[in-house]
């Protein structure tokens, strides 16, 4: 008369167990449904009905109740339909309590008992995962997409008598296995190639240095320099994200509704371009009901600013939380939400807005003023969490075409990829025992006990602090940079030559903060 | 006794031998209380079941359960509530069933429906 299913509910990203528990007793035929359901979940018990009678089963006309718990938060959608009619064949005694223990189940019924596809069932299916669930019964609709997940083990059904059917052993389903995913090899090479980049050798070393511990990087330099070309080659020397990392990007892009028809693993790492026109809701994320914006969208990718300073100041600022705790948190009356957003901030911008200030042979036309308010619209403290300034100028003719009239080409993306690898593993077997995994989470504490330097460094940095009036955050940021440095040459300790690199990546914006006199 | 009250007399006898004959034992005719009227109380084996009669000449004004509404089903539950409060039926299995019943020159029709809440 009583009886357990396990299903699950989402919030936020996560998605947390939930126990439907059905209980019929007598006195007047009703349904009531408990545990903070909203409409959709409420609903449920009009389509079970139908559905379970022209599936040809009994609904009993008893009193039934039944609870979602825990009971203080809310749920919502429509994959409770699919347990809760299992709750209720098992509280009637149509199928036995002990096999439906073993599953969790998620799904949404038609009134014919057909098992329809739900949204957002891969986030479902990997907070299930993460809570232990191992066997998930769910619609075949959804079974390509929640196949990745290779340590669980999936039964699709498409009607509710293949439930019944599977639990009473009449005629058991076996557990899907989805089509080899995709290696990772494959999806690097479908990106674009630094080899297409000709000259600019200081502006792919400042990107690889970025890309070996995830510094963020805002690139100044004309129209036309090869900022975008440069930003969209990035995430090809990024490190291949671990099975893990590829499992939450998928879950946050199904939030999003953004995964590709097909399904399957997202395996590359994200590019996110927002228009400068976004608005700090569409880049954060919300709506009533949140949902993920291109900040938790870039999640273990690259969020691409282009026209930095364009960008209206209320959306610049969203970005102080994320580049900070890396995460974002969305307060809404319904709820408030937490998306992970560890992503890499590449800016770009032009040096005033007629874009010429500092061309060797064009005549910049703004006014010392105009250049000001320019680059006043990126707040200091914003400016401070970007670890490297670097500029860019357009390629001479000469780098471009060599003497033979050939395009020169050095420098592909799969070798930088190979030395940033080696540089991430480093990192991450250096700080096993601390809180984080690269140098650009590194903290003053942990600067000290991991980046010691010598004294011709230490002298050098000294005299940057002297010529450039640092603040003391940009030093911790210099030696966080040669830190990294180091780690891209495979050298055990921070030398004079690290610091000397590093503190070129930090130039620009120090140096220039007077506006036009460096022009 | 006027022409109205006569055909539901009519229907309500027709309901009963029908439920009889399908093996009700009737408990209560023309239940009455302060909150309102059940036309019968049977039991079906083990469930206590309500019923609400209907009856018409034609179908001119729709079918005769057509009319029960969701305001009349209403009257229902409170009189079977204080009908179950009064006499102690709480854990007991239960429901409510409409019987409607055509009376046309050609002959009378009878529909069974279960569990109308």
């Amino acid at each position: 008369m009583y009886s357990r299913i396990l299903t699950g509910s989402i919030m936020g990203i996560d998605a947390e167990t939930v126990t439907v528990e059905t209980d019929i007793s007598s006195g007047l035929p009703s349904m009531t449904i408990v545990g903070l359901p909203d409409t959709s979940v409420r609903e449920a018990k009009e389509r079970i009905r139908s559905a379970l009678r022209n599936a040809g089963y009994q609904f009993p006309s008893k009193r039934i109740t039944v609870n979602l718990s825990p009971a203080d938060s809310k749920k919502e959608g429509t994959h409770f339909d699919l347990p809760i009619a299992v709750g209720v064949m098992v509280a009637s005694g149509e199928i036995s309590a002990g096999e439906a223990a073993q599953y969790a189940f998620f799904g949404e019924l038609s009134l014919d008992g057909k098992v329809n596809a739900v949204q957002g069932a891969i986030a479902l299916a990997i907070g299930l995962r993460n809570k232990g669930v191992r066997k998930l019964i769910l619609p075949a609709g959804n079974r390509h997409e929640v196949s990745i997940l290779t340590d669980m083990e999936i039964y699709p059904v498409a009607h509710i008598s293949d439930v019944e059917a599977h639990l009473s052993g009449m005629n058991p389903l076996m557990p899907f296995r989805g089509r080899p995913r995709k290696s990772s090899r494959e999806v690097c090479e479908s990106g674009e190639d630094f080899v297409d980049v000709a000259g600019q050798e200081g502006v792919k070393r400042a990107l690889q240095v970025a890309a070996a511990a995830a510094h963020n990087i805002l690139m100044v330099g004309p129209p036309g320099a090869g900022k975008t070309m440069m930003a969209r080659r990035l995430p090809g020397i990024l490190p291949t994200m671990t099975y893990e990392e590829c499992l939450e990007v998928t879950r946050i892009y199904s939030l999003a509704g953004q995964l590709p028809a097909e399904g399957g693993l997202i395996t590359q790492r994200p590019f996110r371009a927002p228009h400068h026109t976004i608005s700090p809701t569409a880049l954060a994320g919300g709506g009533s009901k949140p949902r993920p914006g291109e900040v938790p969208l870039a999640h273990f990718g690259v969020l691409f600013l282009d026209e930095f300073p364009e960008f209206c100041r209320k959306a610049l600022e969203v970005l102080r939380q994320p580049l900070e705790d890396e995460k974002i948190t969305i307060a809404r009356a319904s709820a408030t939400v937490t998306y992970p957003a560890k992503i890499m901030l590449v800016a770009a911008m032009n040096p005033c807005p007629c874009g010429n200030l500092g061309h060797s042979t064009r005549k910049c036309t703004c006014s010392e003023y105009q250049v000001i308010q320019y680059r006043s619209k990126i707040s200091g403290p914003l400016a401070d969490r970007i670890d490297i300034h670097i500029e860019i100028f357009p390629v001479p003719y000469e780098e471009l075409i060599d003497s033979a009239g050939r395009n020169i080409k050095k420098g592909n993306s799969e070798q930088m990829r190979n030395a940033v690898e080696i540089a991430r593993s480093v990192q991450i077997d250096r700080y096993r025992r601390e809180r984080i995994s690269y140098n650009s989470q590194l903290t003053p504490p942990l600067i000290k006990k991991y980046c010691p330097l010598d004294r011709e460094s230490e002298q050098l940095l000294k005299m940057a602090f002297e010529t450039y009036s640092l603040t003391a955050r940009s030093g911790l940021k210099i030696i966080k940079l040669a830190r990294t440095i180091a780690d891209l040459e495979q050298e055990e300790n921070i030398s004079a030559v690290h610091v000397a690199e590093a503190i070129s990546y930090n130039r620009f914006y120090t140096a220039n903060r007077g506006g036009k006199a460096n022009g | 006794m006027d022409d109205r009250k006569q055909l539901g007399k009519l229907g309500e006898e027709k309901a009963v031998r029908y439920l009889i004959s399908k093996g009700f034992k009737i408990l209560d005719r023309n239940y009455k209380c302060k909150t309102g009227e059940i036309d019968i109380i049977a039991m079906e084996g083990k469930t206590l079941v309500f019923i609400e009669v209907k009856t018409r000449r034609g179908l001119s004004y729709g079918l005769p359960c057509e009319s029960v509404t969701s305001a009349k089903k209403r009257h229902l539950l409170r009189t079977l509530r204080y009908y179950v409060a009064f006499h102690g039926l709480e854990e007991m299995d239960m429901r409510v069933d409409v019987i409607e019943i055509l009376a046309l020159r050609k002959g009378i029709y009878l529909n069974h429906i279960k569990n109308i809440v």
